[in-house]
């Protein structure tokens, strides 16, 4: 009995998906934030057409990442 | 650059920006920030080690890595966004002041009416201000607000031509022109 394993053994993952939802939510913000201001402002500022795809190119590759180093554990 | 509330005849003259070194020192900023757990990190996981090989999954160290990268990805990109959205526009009637606060502050004013210009001057301070050759630029005006500053401006000396230029083609005499809008 003593020696049993418990019934609440946590998924050793569920701390990094924490901080992967963590990441998730903050960026949804920013690029909420930031696309905002670049679609509407667009007209007066040029470059934000050239880093808008820089900077969601970047996004998907560094969210991917974060789920490669989750599904490599 | 189009800008949408130009008045009737107005045309812009010059746009101008704060220097690129206000960006790249800050830019630097985060690059420390960035840089710093990488270099802690290690040496936090060695002392907990105490000397015995401590098991750590590749893959922890990649999500960390990658949600640190993205944490700064996301303040890099609201950084740029900040100072590339700080301008001042010299037209042929005014300089209007389009500032940037965070998000979804933005201010967008007539600073001075050229008419009103009664002496610019330019300071550079500092090594680098001096080196690369940003600083302050003070604008004397007789409107009710007296002195307009416009801070960390690239090639203020220029932009103190151009001010002359434009206030000498448009408004030859002083005291010429559109009166102010209300409130300036």
């Amino acid at each position: 009995m003593g020696n049993s394993p418990s019934a609440f053994t946590a998924d050793p993952t569920i701390f990094l998906w924490a901080f992967f939802w963590l990441a998730v939510v903050a960026t949804v913000g920013y690029a909420f934030a930031l696309l905002y201001h670049w679609i509407r402002y667009g007209y007066m500022y040029p470059l934000v057409w050239i880093m808008m795809p820089i900077y969601l190119v970047g996004v998907v590759v560094l969210i991917g990442a974060m789920l490669g180093g989750i599904a490599t554990i | 650059m189009t800008l949408k509330n130009l008045r009737d005849g107005e045309k812009i003259v010059l746009v101008v920006r704060k220097h690129w070194f206000v960006l790249f020192r800050d830019v630097f900023g985060l690059a420390i920030i960035f840089l710093v757990p990488f270099f802690l990190l290690p040496l936090f996981v060695g002392s907990l080690a105490q000397g015995n090989p401590l098991d750590v999954p590749a893959g922890l160290g990649f999500f960390f890595a990658s949600f640190w990268t993205l944490i700064i990805w996301n303040l890099l990109f609201a950084r740029w966004t900040d100072y590339y959205y700080d301008l001042w526009i010299i037209t042929s009637q005014r300089v209007i002041d389009v500032e940037q606060k965070g998000f979804f502050h933005r201010d967008v004013a007539t600073l001075f009416n050229l008419n009103y210009v009664q002496d610019v001057t330019t300071v550079l301070t500092g090594i680098f201000g001096n080196l690369l050759g940003f600083g302050k630029l003070q604008v004397q005006t007789a409107a009710s607000k007296d002195e307009f500053v416009m801070h960390d401006i690239a090639d203020p000396v220029r932009v103190e031509h151009e001010i002359r230029e434009a206030q000498r083609k448009y408004y030859p005499a002083p005291g010429q022109g559109e009166p102010p809008l209300p409130g300036e």
